[in-house]
């Protein structure tokens, strides 16, 4: 994200402050599709993920004045769109993530990803990232498709940037476990 | 990072999955540019982070909803907004979700602590007991059960939290628990089923030698309390060692006379006075209590900033 495209979005935050209903329509407008997508990482009800997202722009005109400005607005909606799914989910007694995740991933990675991958199917890869936990997968996508910064993605997950990088290193082993997992053959 | 790349200072495993999306500082961006084109092990761990990027890409890409949210959506909000704020629950209604919550926590924690625990526990308080009561010939079993419990309790409590004893940590601070919820939960498992269990003895103590309930009891409760509150605090500000190495040094101290018999010495009347601290009065619950909740308040609650 560009710095003017991060100042354009804080001047709407101040619109909002201030009361400015139109600002929050051009938020909508600006982040439903991503910010929808992300809840979908949480929830595959689409319902679920629509009433959620009411509660995040809710949430936002009634705390806009909260906005420290410390990172983007992206990622300070992202944040509040993380605890609303959590939250809910809790509440609903859904499954947000499950034990597979305190399994410990074993740290043996002797062969390279580029090479099981260049021989995998398309259908292959989307099915073993699919099968990844959220935890893991989630770290992957908001760095490699929503394009957050390390801090950035430690705000959203309010956890220190080190346990981003752990996070990182632990969801490559899951994926390396998945791909295997599938009885590709190494080169 | 795998194993086969060296992970000291020099190589760049760490940021070349801020590098691949470009989120780096320029100055650091340029530096693992550089390390890169001289590095083969970095070199071959970018291309394995590229592959990963473009794989979370493809699935992103797939996995779009076909549909963006309506705009309608943004009705919804306004009417939320505009609704009349709803009643507050009431304290007792906040209570109650508050201890279904805890109660919730507390029975995940049975699954994540330790197995072996619970029936070391209670082996670990009978071979002591046992032990003692040989030693001395069978006497003075309620002494002995007020050596025992404690120094067990506080050894069992200083493992309960933190990253040396507790691998699922890092996957418990991802979920919306509250760390603060989860050493509290944990603490009243253990710290409630070592009170059962020493509970359990001294009923049977009660029942074989006769002799005041209370009087048993008053024993070992006070002292559990604070032994306990100083093993947790040291166990979460400094190392679990620390925590229960101090604790155990601390009653193996005030119970050395009872170990040692030193008739007379200034080295006795030193100990005596020591001993006066761990009694069951309101003053020792006072200070277990402060020790407790400086504990506790040493583990972060999770908190919502913004919504």
């Amino acid at each position: 994200m560009t710095d003017k495209a991060a100042d354009a979005d804080t001047q709407l935050i101040l619109r909002v402050v201030g009361g400015d209903q139109q600002a929050l329509a051009d938020l909508f407008l600006l982040y439903r599709l991503p910010l929808f997508h992300y809840l979908l990482q949480f929830t595959t009800d689409h319902g679920l993920a629509e009433e959620l997202l009411q509660d995040v722009f809710v949430a936002v005109w009634r705390n806009a004045g909260t906005f420290a400005g410390k990172s983007p607005v992206k990622a300070w909606l992202f944040g509040i769109a993380r605890r609303r799914a959590c939250k809910t989910l809790r509440r609903r007694e859904l499954a947000f993530t499950d034990l597979a995740e305190l399994e410990t991933i074993p740290a043996h990675d002797p062969e390279p990803e580029a090479a099981l991958l260049a021989r995998m199917e398309h259908a292959g890869l989307l099915e073993a990232i699919a099968h990844m936990t959220v935890v893991h997968r989630e770290v992957l996508l908001l760095i490699f498709v929503h394009g957050f910064s390390y801090q950035e993605v430690a705000d959203v997950l309010e956890v220190p940037v080190g346990t981003v990088k752990s996070r990182l290193s632990n969801a490559r082993r899951s994926l390396r476990k998945l791909l295997e997992g599938r009885g590709e053959m190494m080169p | 990072m795998s194993l086969d790349v060296p992970s000291d200072n020099e190589h760049v495993t760490d940021l070349l999955p801020a590098y691949v999306n470009q989120t780096l500082e320029p100055v650091e961006h340029a530096r693992v540019h550089s390390h890169v084109l001289t590095c083969a092990d970095c070199r071959d761990e970018l291309a394995r982070w590229q592959a990963i990027a473009e794989m979370t890409t493809r699935f992103a890409q797939v996995t779009e909803p076909a549909t963006v949210p309506s705009l309608a959506l943004l009705d919804g909000v306004w009417a939320e907004v505009e609704a009349p704020t709803r009643q507050k629950s009431s304290v007792l209604q906040a209570l109650g979700q508050k201890l279904v919550l805890m109660w919730q926590v507390t029975r995940v924690q049975v699954l994540l602590l330790p197995r072996g625990g619970w029936i070391a526990l209670p082996i670990g308080i009978m071979l002591g007991f046992l032990l003692l009561m040989v030693s001395n010939e069978g006497r003075y079993l309620p002494t002995m059960l007020g050596f025992v419990t404690p120094v067990v309790t506080a050894a069992a409590v200083g493992f309960i939290y933190g990253p040396e004893n507790d691998p699922g940590l890092e996957v418990t601070l991802a979920t919306p628990t509250s760390p603060r919820l989860v050493l509290l939960s944990r603490l009243v498992l253990v710290f409630g089923y070592n009170f059962g269990l020493a509970l359990i003895v001294t009923l049977l103590i009660a029942l074989l030698q006769g002799g005041n309930l209370a009087l048993v009891l008053s024993l070992w409760i006070g002292p559990m309390l604070l032994l306990t509150g100083f093993s947790l605090l040291l166990s979460l500000t400094v190392s679990t060692m620390s925590g229960v190495g101090i604790a155990v040094i601390l009653w193996c101290i005030h119970y050395s006379p009872y170990l040692f018999p030193l008739e007379g010495s200034a080295f006795l009347d030193a100990i005596v006075q020591f001993g006066a601290f761990w009694q069951t009065n309101p003053a020792t619950l006072i200070c277990a209590t402060i020790l407790f909740v400086l504990a506790v308040y040493r583990v972060p609650r999770q908190v919502y900033r913004y919504a």
